[in-house]
Parts: structure tokens; C-alpha cells; sequence
């Protein structure tokens, strides 16, 4: 772990807690990454983030989800030379909200492979054992449990417009499904 | 782990404090250091969140948000519009900044923009403004002018 700043001591607390974090997790064995897989509206999913932006165990609500343009052009800028992502076309990218020094939050950017498809509006947890995925870039890898607000047929097959009405009147309808988001 | 909770208030408390000082060491210097970033549109106002705003440090357009992803993001993180009333008036970018030495850290800049595209593509460089102000505290959101 290189502390990548100098100029923020704040960065350095964030580097030792990482590392402390990272051999907790070690010292208790690999079996930790159980997945609740009876539950069928529940995805975890190995994802990358800045080791600044993690924050083991805690809760983030998805804010958008890149549209192709904006996710090939992030993608081609950040990583031009193909180092950090081998294939860009394998990887989706969303912004979040952590909901961590409440109430601001903080914003990230987390990067998926494939797989899970998350919707503005869904919320997950970060999980609290994550490896390097490259450390000249400070990416971590760790797995995120995301909690999909519709069914997953549903999600599959209608538009993201619908969803968000579901998603919608499904806040409405219930206060206290846990979905309302931060400001809710 | 609340310890963490904890660590990033105290962050934000810290950049305030340091925001504090920065703005009045520079009301110090006197009004006329704020002349000189001609280049600049002065009137876009740069919204960023505390925890990245690092004043007078270097960024780098890596994509400005389309429309459908531009209203996902300000309708999930401002739901009521308390800060960003119209998100027509709103640019979002995603930057790195140049900080540290493992490719920058990524950031979020919302730019006010009043309908009026802003001339901006990616891989464009750009600088925080030196002064920072509080926008919405209970966000941690700060307003500056860039420079792109």
C-alpha cells in the first residue's frame, strides 16, 4: 500500500486502517465471502474502486449507471493504455453514494464486470475483504451485495423508464422497505 | 465499522476548517489576487464534493454525463432538488484529479451551466479555484470557479 499523498495526512489514517482491515480479514479466513444466495433479488459481485473511495461495510445507494458513451469514454481516458482494464468492453461503470459521515454522504465510482446491472436507485453493501486489484493505480477489488428493488425478470426484460415507476411507487407505497435512499 | 464513520466526519470538518483558512489568508492578500483568471467563463458556477475539492490542484475531463445519465445522477443524489432545482442547468463531469501518484483520484464536478453547452471534451485539463465556499452544508457540497 503506498500512501499515495502527501499532501492530505487524512490519506494516510485511510492507508493504515486498509491494511488493518485487509489482514483482519486474512486472519479470518477465506470463508468469509458468503453470499446469501437463497435470495433471489440479491447479486454480489466482485467490484474495482479507488482505495479512497472504500469503506468496508458500509451501505451506498446507485446514482446512474454510465450510458455507453459516457462508459467507453471514462473508460478510454482514465486507462488509455489498457493497463488497469484489460478489455473496457467487459465493464459497466456507475456513480454511488456512500452513505458514510452522514448526511452528506460521499460520492464514488465503481467499476463492475459485467454480470449484475444495477439500477439508479438500488442499494448495496460493501463488503470487508478486499484484494488489490492494481496497486500502482490503488484499485481495490471487493465484493458488493446489491439489493435489486424489482424482480429480476422484470428487470431484465423492461425498459429502465418502467423501472423507475416501479421503483418509484414502490417508495411510496411502503416507508419502511428500507428503500427510500439517504434523503428518503 | 463506525470508527470509519467517525474518520470521514472529521475529514470534512478538517477541509472546512482548511477552507476557512484558505479563504481568509486569501481575503487577506486583498480582492485584487481575483482578477486574473480571465480565461475562464466567470460566471459557471463548479459544484464538487468536499472530500474533492483540492484548491488550485490540476483534473482532467474524462466524460461529461449524456442526458438520461446526467438526470439519474442529480435526481438520486439531490431527490427533492434542493440543490440542483433544474437539472437542464446542470453539466455533470467526471475528472481525475492530480493528486498522489497511483493515476489521480476520481471526482465528480457539477457544473451550472444555464443551458449553455459548455465548450469542454474529455481529456481537457482544468484547475480548481483556490477558493472554496459552502454551497449546502449538510452535502458537503463547495462552490468554486474552474479553469479549463
Amino acid at each position: 500500500m503506498t500512501v499515495d499523498d502527501h499532501d492530505r495526512p487524512d490519506e494516510s489514517s485511510d492507508g493504515k486502517k486498509l491494511e488493518a482491515a485487509a489482514a483482519t480479514a486474512l486472519a479470518s479466513g477465506a470463508g468469509v465471502s458468503i453470499t446469501a444466495g437463497s435470495a433471489s433479488a440479491q447479486d454480489t459481485q466482485d467490484v474495482v474502486l479507488k482505495a479512497r473511495d472504500y469503506y468496508p461495510n458500509e451501505e451506498f445507494v446507485v446514482l446512474t449507471s454510465f450510458e455507453e458513451r459516457n462508459r467507453s469514454e471514462f473508460l478510454e481516458e482514465y486507462d488509455d493504455g489498457e493497463d488497469a482494464f484489460d478489455d473496457h468492453d467487459d465493464w459497466e461503470v456507475y456513480s454511488i453514494l456512500v452513505e458514510v459521515g452522514e448526511p452528506a454522504g460521499e460520492l464514488a465510482v465503481v467499476m463492475i464486470d459485467n454480470d449484475i446491472d444495477p439500477d439508479p436507485g438500488d442499494r448495496g453493501t460493501m463488503g470487508e475483504s478486499p484484494s488489490f486489484w492494481d496497486t500502482d493505480w490503488d484499485l481495490l477489488e471487493v465484493e458488493m451485495t446489491v439489493d435489486d428493488e424489482e424482480n429480476d425478470e422484470v428487470d431484465d426484460e423492461e425498459n429502465d423508464e418502467v423501472d423507475d415507476e416501479e421503483n418509484d411507487s414502490n417508495n411510496n407505497n411502503n416507508t419502511d422497505d428500507n428503500d427510500d435512499g439517504l434523503f428518503g | 465499522m463506525t470508527e470509519d464513520k467517525q474518520n470521514a466526519a472529521g475529514d470534512s470538518r478538517r477541509a472546512f476548517i482548511k477552507n476557512g483558512i484558505l479563504a481568509a489568508t486569501t481575503l487577506a492578500v486583498g480582492a485584487g489576487s481575483t482578477s486574473t483568471s480571465a480565461t475562464a467563463a466567470p460566471d459557471d458556477d463548479a459544484f464538487l464534493h468536499g472530500r474533492d475539492y483540492y484548491p488550485d490542484v490540476d483534473f482532467e475531463v474524462l466524460t461529461q454525463f449524456g442526458t438520461g445519465t446526467r438526470n439519474d445522477f442529480l435526481e438520486e443524489y439531490d431527490p427533492d432538488g434542493d440543490v440542483f432545482t433544474d437539472v437542464d442547468d446542470w453539466e455533470v463531469f467526471v475528472v481525475r484529479i492530480e493528486i498522489g501518484e497511483s493515476e489521480g483520484e476520481l471526482g465528480h464536478l457539477m457544473i451550472d451551466v444555464d443551458n449553455d453547452e459548455p465548450d469542454v471534451d474529455p481529456g481537457d485539463s482544468g484547475t480548481m479555484g483556490e477558493i472554496g465556499s459552502f454551497r449546502d452544508r449538510e452535502r458537503n457540497l463547495i462552490e468554486t470557479e474552474v479553469d479549463f
